[in-house]
């Protein structure tokens, strides 16, 4: 099964896809919707928030999200035009370690954020990023057995 | 309207009526508590009964709540759906926050 969508650059649009996801599997697989629901949210978020402008066409461009699945594993691509990312960046999703941000200090230093990449890494199996032509792709893949186990 | 108030002698309960709290809504939501608080210095009790869906944002606006009306006793949260429970749980968030409460629970709390 695969569907492909596109959204506007715009926050708001990030529930809409997660609908669409919803709608796919709406069966027994609700921790499958919800993990997948928040891996792309979280995505999203990063790719609309912190995505290279360079100019004003950017914002014409949508983002494209494909969802593939195939043998109970779960692949989700999302693609935006833009400039590279930066090696950096691209080190932060693609390093396995998760390392969530410290609650260990005083109050007034408990982190606000810096989870969202550290989420998806939790839930996914893998992650990749490649560029392809004027776009970044990344690409999350999840088993549907390791979840409900 | 996004959210409902009952105002209490000594707190403020929220109740966002989205079932979203997520990164198109946190900077409102953030800044909508922060203004209560400062206006109204009382405590506040986040009744997350119609939140279904929490993503790291949402989580972060509560957090930043939580640190600015620290000074007036903080903020607490019940009815925590699951979903948002397992945010809390894989940030280790529910390490800061008590999140199997019910609201009859905090209100105890509170009026205590």
């Amino acid at each position: 099964m695969k569907i492909r969508l596109s959204i506007e650059r715009d926050l708001a649009q990030i529930e809409n896809v997660g609908d669409c996801v919803k709608c796919l599997f709406e069966r027994d697989d609700q921790p499958a919707t919800i993990q997948m629901d928040l891996m792309l949210a979280e995505l999203l978020t990063n790719i609309i928030k912190h995505s290279s402008p360079g100019n004003n066409e950017w914002c014409e461009f949508p983002v494209g999200v494909t969802v593939v699945v195939e043998d109970d594993v779960i692949t989700l691509s999302v693609s935006e035009v833009g400039k590279p990312i930066s090696h950096d960046v691209v080190r932060l999703y693609t390093e396995t370690e998760v390392n969530m941000p410290s609650n260990d200090g005083a109050m007034v230093d408990l982190p606000e954020s810096g989870w969202g990449v550290q989420l998806i890494k939790s839930l996914c199996d893998d992650i990749s990023y490649e560029r392809v032509g004027g776009s970044n792709v990344f690409r999350l893949c999840f088993d549907l057995n390791a979840l409900a186990a | 309207m996004k959210w409902e108030l009952e105002e209490q002698e000594t707190y403020v309960v929220v109740r966002p009526t989205l079932a979203r709290l997520d990164s198109a809504i946190a900077p409102e939501f953030r800044a909508f508590v922060s203004e209560l608080s400062i206006e109204q210095g009382k405590q506040i009790l986040l009744d997350l009964s119609n939140v279904e869906f929490m993503d790291s944002s949402g989580l972060g606006a509560v957090v930043g709540c939580y640190k600015l009306t620290r000074s007036v006793g903080g903020l607490s949260v019940c009815n925590v759906q699951q979903q948002v429970k397992d945010i809390f749980r894989l940030t280790h968030m529910d390490r800061i926050f008590e999140v199997n409460n019910s609201f009859e629970t905090c209100v105890e709390r509170l009026a205590a």
